[in-house]
């Protein structure tokens, strides 16, 4: 297949699992499922990941912040830093890597031991069953990992902060919440449902277009990776020149 | 999809939720939205950096913040601030209550600071109308230092006025202490001295901002470029307010030092008393004139002032040319005590053509000094030598610090 | 149709032709292939017997010609219409392409909650009598990764049968199997056929299990149906190729 054609392919791939979410029938059940294998499962990876951003992130905040005699800002800072960017950019990376190759690896398989043609022959619209079903799981996984991850981060911030200076949790969240306003908070976490979207339909499109065999699933598993952690990355820039436009006021 | 699963999966949905709930529950409730309030308006004729959700604080509590604000109809109109109001706040805001636009330390951001009003006022209605003082704009802030500089100067010309009068009152009721008064007499004129530069130093400033705010204006040069920093906005904002407080600080000295003297002859002042109390009282007074001293070096060391003070040869004679030296000699202000001696009274010449000192020249000398000891001991002596011949083009030898003295010596080659 | 007493459903196809790329794999072929009976098609490696199959089903839609189910033509249908006439066919792939991710029973009564509102009991007895007619009774809870290829190839049976399809496809039903095992395969395909009036089409290169099977037999070469008849009427074909071929393979 020609790139070109190949792109405008996986265009259509995308629109249609937007279209196919709100079109009936739902397959509330497998969703729910996915949402079991994307969500609760990330929990653990997310909050270690949260805990150990929170205390670097503490820590270089502290280096930054204390020449300036600045410290008791840090707790704002962090925040700022995790909410805005941080939480949403790491959760979006860190899924990337453990549910878009799960997704490229098991849907590829699916695919070259007929299991998707499996699913058709019983009369099931495997691509609603599959990719819309996997999309949706993700896309509201993603704010729900995201939360999590900035409250993981905000307990490592003060760990690593009440190692230093003894503030209490109470104080150090109360003065974290400070500076932040909706429009850093809300957007921040709502956009991470573009980087699920994006994460599923990366690696379902490889999964499902997979060919060769077993090594085929594996070169599907990594591609949906790289492939989904650089869209990611890239649609970010336009999230954030995105929510700059319709919330000015995060500029400030 | 085992129950146990589906539970999980509800556990994590709700429980992410509940999570991201009480973020949205901390940031409102620092925006005072789940309390009860109320609104106020405020007009401004600039509200740089106010924007939708800029925070509100009344006596720098944080009380609230900007909800709205309503674009003037027409150029020359006032923008209508609306502000949400914590309502446990409302008793203390008053109709005379004023609203107005402040920076938050260095780096940031704006804020509306609402002063409590008086009690003799009522408090302002829900939806009232506040006076607003408007964000301090740099021309503004230069007009206003320049304001500054004038009250102050003369407040100076008012102080020097004082002190003279005080001086020659104390100088003609009590001259058994004329070596005491002298030695605190001299600090005071230092004081004159001062003040007098100092109206100067502030007629500079006009001059000069002056023209800082013609070249803002029209946008030219670097100094328009660096006024329209926030920094250097930030940084001026801080050198104004020192400036008045080092000016606070030398008013104070003064008026101690005017106390202090001012006991020395009142009508029930004997001179038995004063001898009493001279001690204490020179103790006093050399602290006070101590401390002006110090004020007077720290508004040399100001930004703003620092260049007026050298720029207008304020004792710096070491890097004095012979023109300036003269240019600051014919200045009336200065009116130094100068003593003449004459060459040939003070050297001879012996039969190798050397000059030594003449006899009898060591007693002139010292008699000329005894004229000086009036002086504070560290008031600058210039030593100047003119030669009879020679033309107008003199040459300035060097001048040296003489421990804490400006010492200069000028001399013409003797004919 | 009703799926309680499967009427009995001819398959009839007309001037079929596909291509992939280049490559002719069906090039009109017209075949008639009757209610109730047993049609096995036989051919070299990649002649598009398989092709053939998905063709059926409408897994795969022709470049050109009609496929009827019946007297419906399924390359007319709309997606969700399709869905419907998919569930009188029960397809038995190549390597069973059970669905990895839940058990065999699961797998076994994933096309009855699809497309019946029957009772959870119900389902379960349907469930175990479709195992317990292909010998798989105990293996119930099993996943299909833990089961052999014959295990996994009758369970897949099982699953093709859920429905009490009109029409049952099998791809390869001895491929990977040892001769006891593909025999008994074979003999489960011809109690089905003679209990439940099933029209059978089998793909195979195995001669022995084509004769056992076969009403019919069809021999597709180049995309062209080459010749059709009993087992004895292609041994004495008037093709070299397929008299060679009936021999040659005997033992395959």
């Amino acid at each position: 297949m020609a790139p070109l054609s190949s792109a405008g392919y996986a265009v259509a791939f995308a629109a249609r699992a937007i279209r196919e979410i709100f079109l009936p029938p739902y397959e509330i059940k497998e969703t729910a499922r996915q949402l079991y294998e994307v969500g609760w499962r990330s929990l653990p990876l997310i909050a270690v990941a949260g805990f150990a951003v929170g205390i670097v992130l503490s820590m270089h905040t502290r280096a930054s912040l204390e020449r300036f005699g600045a410290e008791a800002l840090i707790p704002a800072a962090l925040m700022l830093a995790l909410v805005r960017e941080t939480g949403p950019l790491v959760v979006g990376l860190l899924v990337a890597g453990r549910v878009g190759a799960g997704f490229g690896a098991e849907l590829g398989a699916m695919k070259v031991t007929e299991q998707i043609d499996a699913l058709e022959a019983v009369a099931v619209d495997s691509f609603k069953f599959l990719v819309v079903t996997r999309t949706l799981a993700c896309m509201l996984a993603m704010p729900i990992l995201t939360t999590v991850m900035n409250f993981t981060g905000i307990i490592g911030g003060w760990l690593a902060e009440s190692a230093i200076s003894g503030m209490s949790f109470e104080a150090y969240f109360r003065s974290a919440f400070s500076v932040v306003g909706f429009a850093d908070y809300v957007p921040g976490t709502i956009k991470t449902m573009v980087f699920g979207y994006i994460i599923a339909i990366t690696a379902c499109y490889f999964g499902v277009h997979t060919r060769g065999g077993t090594q085929g699933v594996g070169y599907s598993a990594t591609r949906s990776v790289v492939t989904a952690s650089i869209l990611l990355i890239t649609a970010n820039v336009v999230l954030v020149r995105l929510i700059f436009f319709l919330f000015p006021e995060t500029t400030g | 999809m085992g129950s146990p699963r589906l539970a999980l999966v509800g556990a994590f949905v709700v429980g992410g939720l509940l999570l991201f709930a009480v973020g949205l529950f901390m940031i409102g409730d620092r925006r005072q939205l789940f309390t009860e309030h109320f609104f106020v308006v405020a007009d401004f004729g600039n509200v740089t950096g106010v924007q939708v959700g800029t925070d509100v604080r009344l006596s720098g509590l944080p009380a609230g913040e900007v909800t709205d604000i309503v674009i003037p109809p027409a150029p020359g109109g006032r923008f209508q601030v609306q502000m949400r109001v914590r309502e446990d706040l409302h008793s203390l805001v008053r109709t005379d209550s004023v609203a107005a636009v402040l920076t938050d330390g260095l780096l940031g951001s704006a804020f509306i600071q609402i002063r409590a009003g008086t009690e003799s006022a009522p408090e302002v209605a829900d939806g009232g109308t506040l006076a607003g003082a408007d964000a301090v704009q740099v021309a503004d802030l230069i007009e206003e230092g320049r304001e500054t500089f004038r009250l102050v100067a003369d407040e100076f010309v008012g102080l020097r006025q004082e002190m003279a009068e005080t001086f020659s009152g104390l100088g003609e009721t009590v001259e058994t202490t004329t070596l005491l008064i002298n030695d605190v007499g001299n600090d005071v004129r230092e004081v004159t001295t001062v003040s007098a530069l100092f109206m100067d130093a502030a007629r500079g400033v006009m001059e000069d901002t002056r023209g800082i705010v013609q070249g803002v204006a029209n946008g030219e040069g670097t100094a328009g470029k660096l006024l329209t920093d926030d920094a250097l906005y930030t940084h001026m904002t801080g050198m104004a307010s020192e400036v008045e407080a080092t000016m606070q600080a030398v008013r104070g000295s003064a008026e101690q030092f005017e106390q202090i003297v001012g006991g020395l002859h009142g009508p029930e002042s004997a001179a038995q008393r004063l001898l009493v109390d001279a001690g204490d009282v020179v103790t006093y007074a050399r602290d006070a004139m101590a401390d002006l001293a110090e004020n007077t070096e720290a508004m040399k060391r100001n930004w703003l002032l620092r260049g007026f003070f050298s720029d207008r040869g304020f004792y710096n004679l070491d890097e004095m040319t012979v023109e300036e030296y003269r240019v600051l000699l014919r200045d009336e202000r200065y009116t130094p005590l100068r003593i003449w001696l004459r060459a040939d009274v003070l050297f001879e010449t012996d039969e190798n053509g050397g000059v030594t000192l003449a006899d009898g020249a060591e007693e002139r000398i010292e008699e000329a000094m005894g004229e000086l000891l009036q002086y504070p001991r560290n008031s600058p002596l210039v030593v100047e030598g003119y030669a009879t011949a020679g033309g107008p083009g003199q040459q300035f030898i060097s001048a040296e610090p003489s421990r804490t003295t400006w010492c200069a010596r000028s001399a013409a080659r003797p004919s | 149709m009703s799926a309680g007493a499967p009427a009995v459903t001819g398959v009839r196809l007309e001037h079929v032709s596909k291509a992939f790329g280049a490559l002719r794999v069906l090039d009109d072929v017209s075949v008639e292939l009757p209610a109730g009976e047993a049609t096995v098609v036989l051919g070299r490696s990649g002649t598009g017997k398989s092709v053939l199959l998905k063709h059926i089903v409408g897994l795969l839609h022709p470049d050109a010609g009609r496929v009827f189910l019946g007297d419906q033509d399924i390359t007319a249908l709309a997606p969700a219409a399709l869905a419907v006439a998919r569930r009188q066919i029960g397809f038995l792939f190549q390597n069973a392409a059970l669905f990895d991710s839940i058990t065999v029973a699961e797998n076994v009564a994933f096309p009855l909650r699809r497309h019946t509102r029957l009772p959870e009991a119900e389902i379960r007895a349907r469930v175990e009598e479709k195992l317990a007619a292909v010998g798989l009774a105990d293996a119930v809870a099993r996943m299909p990764a833990a089961l052999s290829g014959g295990m996994r190839k009758r369970a897949g049976l099982a699953r093709a049968m859920a429905l009490e399809p009109s029409v049952l496809l099998v791809d390869e039903p001895s491929a990977g199997l040892d001769p006891v095992t593909s025999e008994e395969i074979d003999d489960l395909l011809v109690r089905v056929k003679r209990e439940r009036g099933t029209t059978l089409v089998v793909v195979t290169h195995n001669i022995p299990s084509a004769r056992r099977i076969g009403d019919t037999l069809l021999f597709l070469h180049e995309g062209r149906v080459l010749a059709r008849g009993t087992a004895a009427e292609l041994e004495r074909s008037e093709h070299e190729l397929v008299r060679q071929f009936m021999h040659s393979e005997a033992g395959g």
